[in-house]
């Protein structure tokens, strides 16, 4: 029998678990289409990196996990920055491939473990449902990175450039051996959730909806013809938009507690509780793209990445050849930009000060 | 003990990541887009056939091949080599172009080697400036952080031509004296004293 659960509410999930992946894929083609190719980095800007926010949000920002992870949250990134600038001095391809497959494994167990919650809030499954839903993932997403072009690329390059002797033909059969080994395993799982239902086994419907959707949007996208742009943004955009959602999403439902609870007991940070309250969506979203703006200012990267190509400073100011003036470069963009910003600041200052200073106005008489 | 429990998973990737990073310091050096084993363009293309992706590579392979034939030394040794070796080179750059195209035109716009090096072909094949120019705004368009300079190229590569037709202009002028220098020797020279003379003349 089915039973239905969900990781928020029916409409949340609709929108952001279940209906999200074709959104993404959507906007990633209206962006293939319509927009520079340095829309792939903003999306990273504007999603990716609070994303990565959301993380901190929760391990510095919840006491609770912060008691419970201490050493890790503090040797962690110790330990990871130092093996990162090692790695950067001495073996940048293998940081590379670390950080890639890790990246890989991090993806998948987020699916994962959100699949896993669709279980958990319905009751359904079987002790070892997780066990085989984990080897579901692993084995759709190997044969994603063993058969799409987007990956192959990656790896055939990889495999050659260590001095691994494969032929093409062999590469073929690799794959082919990779189609036939998913196929099977997809139908010992069907089998295996059919005998759940055979036995009375409560299955949640949504739980396979979502793993269809998210790799429709991986298997679609790593075989379109410009994937590393298209997978990028859709693959961007789902992770860190359901990453986001689900930690906004949990910290309030922490915070409740926490309000719930005897005095003294709370579990979020007094601020992480105003930044989380329902009311405060915009708020907490705000503090991601802040973040996302502090970072992009620490690694001195362009600002105008936030306007996907839109915005472009370079372009304003093109070649004039009649005259003999060429276009401007990097450097004097961002001057131009530099500018616009001391020139926009004392501005806005301009424009307040023109209507909170009035001496007619009673209210501004009692501050006088 | 139990305390370094957490810290399992960590440090696997780590010892893992330094048995690579050991083995990457050590590895042999292949030229993978010229190794006739491990060729990746070649890979890719019975891989994928006919994608943007495979064009792309088999463009840029065919670059890369076209400027291998050079022999500066023999062609400072003999200049009249340079013509044939830019025929040779231009039907070059024209199936390089080909393969761009096609990679291009089947929507392959985030790698930026594609954009920019087409556009460099079309400078080296002389194109049409306009169409020059709508490749470099392209590429512009979708790189605008690029620090890379078109522009700069385009005159330095137009200066390179002006410079090789005024080498050409001289050697096909080297040429025509030198031919016209063995004719007047077959015609007066010490070969021809007490000899035969021209058609059409006589003797005094």
């Amino acid at each position: 029998m089915f039973r239905l659960g969900y990781i928020i509410n029916p409409r949340a999930d609709l929108l952001w678990f279940l209906g999200f992946p074709f959104l993404g894929v959507a906007v990633a083609l209206a962006c293939h289409q319509w927009l520079p190719a340095v829309a792939w980095a903003s999306i990273g800007l504007w999603v990716t990196i609070p994303h990565h926010w959301a993380t901190w949000l929760r391990t510095y920002g919840l006491s609770e996990d912060w008691q419970r992870w201490k050493p890790q949250l503090i040797a962690g990134p110790l330990v990871i920055f130092g093996m990162a600038l090692l790695g950067l001095k001495f073996a940048p391809t293998t940081l590379l491939m670390v950080g890639v497959l890790w990246d890989h494994q991090h993806s998948l167990m987020q699916q994962h473990g959100l699949a896993r919650i669709y279980d958990f809030k319905a009751r359904a499954g079987t002790p070892i449902t997780g066990r085989l839903d984990l080897l579901l993932h692993w084995f759709l997403y190997v044969n994603m990175l063993i058969t799409a072009p987007l990956f192959a690329d990656t790896w055939v390059r990889e495999v050659y450039s260590w001095g691994v002797s494969m032929t093409p033909a062999s590469m073929k059969m690799l794959q082919n051996a990779s189609w036939g080994a998913t196929g099977i395993y997809v139908l010992v799982y069907l089998a295996y959730s059919a005998s759940c239902l055979a036995r009375g086994i409560p299955l949640n419907p949504l739980k396979y909806v979502f793993i269809a959707t998210s790799y429709f949007l991986w298997y679609f996208t790593s075989w379109h013809t410009d994937s590393f742009l298209v997978f990028g943004i859709a693959h961007r955009l789902m992770h860190g938009v359901q990453y986001i959602v689900i930690v906004y999403a949990y910290l309030g439902r922490k915070v409740l507690l926490g309000d719930n609870a005897e005095a003294g007991t709370a579990s979020a940070s007094s601020w992480v509780a105003k930044l989380v309250r329902s009311r405060a969506a915009w708020a907490f979203i705000g503090a991601g793209v802040l973040y996302a703006l502090v970072y992009q200012l620490v690694v001195l990267a362009p600002l105008d990445q936030f306007g996907f190509g839109a915005f472009n400073f370079m372009a304003v100011y093109g070649d004039v050849p009649t005259m003999g003036m060429g276009g401007i470069n990097e450097k004097q963009g961002y001057d131009l930009f530099a500018a616009a910003m001391i020139n926009a600041l004392p501005i806005t200052h301009y424009y307040f000060d023109s209507f909170i200073w009035k001496v007619r106005d009673v209210q501004v008489q009692q501050g006088l | 003990m139990q305390s370094l429990l957490p810290f399992r998973w960590l440090a696997l990737v780590c010892v893992l990541g330094i048995v690579v990073g050991y083995l990457e310091t050590h590895r042999q050096r292949v030229d993978i887009d010229r190794d006739q084993e491990r060729n990746y363009p070649r890979a890719m293309a019975e891989l994928y056939p006919g994608t943007a992706r495979a064009e792309y590579l088999a463009g840029r392979q065919a670059e890369s091949l076209a400027m291998s034939g050079v022999n500066a030394q023999e062609m400072q040794q003999r200049p009249e080599l340079l013509e044939k070796f830019l025929a040779d080179y231009e039907q070059k750059l024209k199936d390089v172009k080909v393969h761009y195209e096609k990679a291009l035109a089947a929507g392959l716009r985030s790698e930026e080697d594609l954009q920019y090096n087409y556009a460099l072909a079309l400078m080296q094949l002389r194109a049409d400036p306009a169409e020059i120019e709508r490749a470099i705004a392209s590429w512009r368009r979708d790189f605008p952080h690029s620090d890379r300079d078109l522009k700069a190229k385009w005159l330095a590569i137009e200066d390179k031509h002006r410079k090789q037709d005024q080498f050409l202009a001289r050697l096909q002028e080297d040429r025509e004296l030198d031919r016209r220098r063995q004719q007047l020797e077959r015609m007066y020279g010490p070969g021809r004293r007490g000899g035969e003379l021209p058609p059409g003349r006589r003797n005094p």
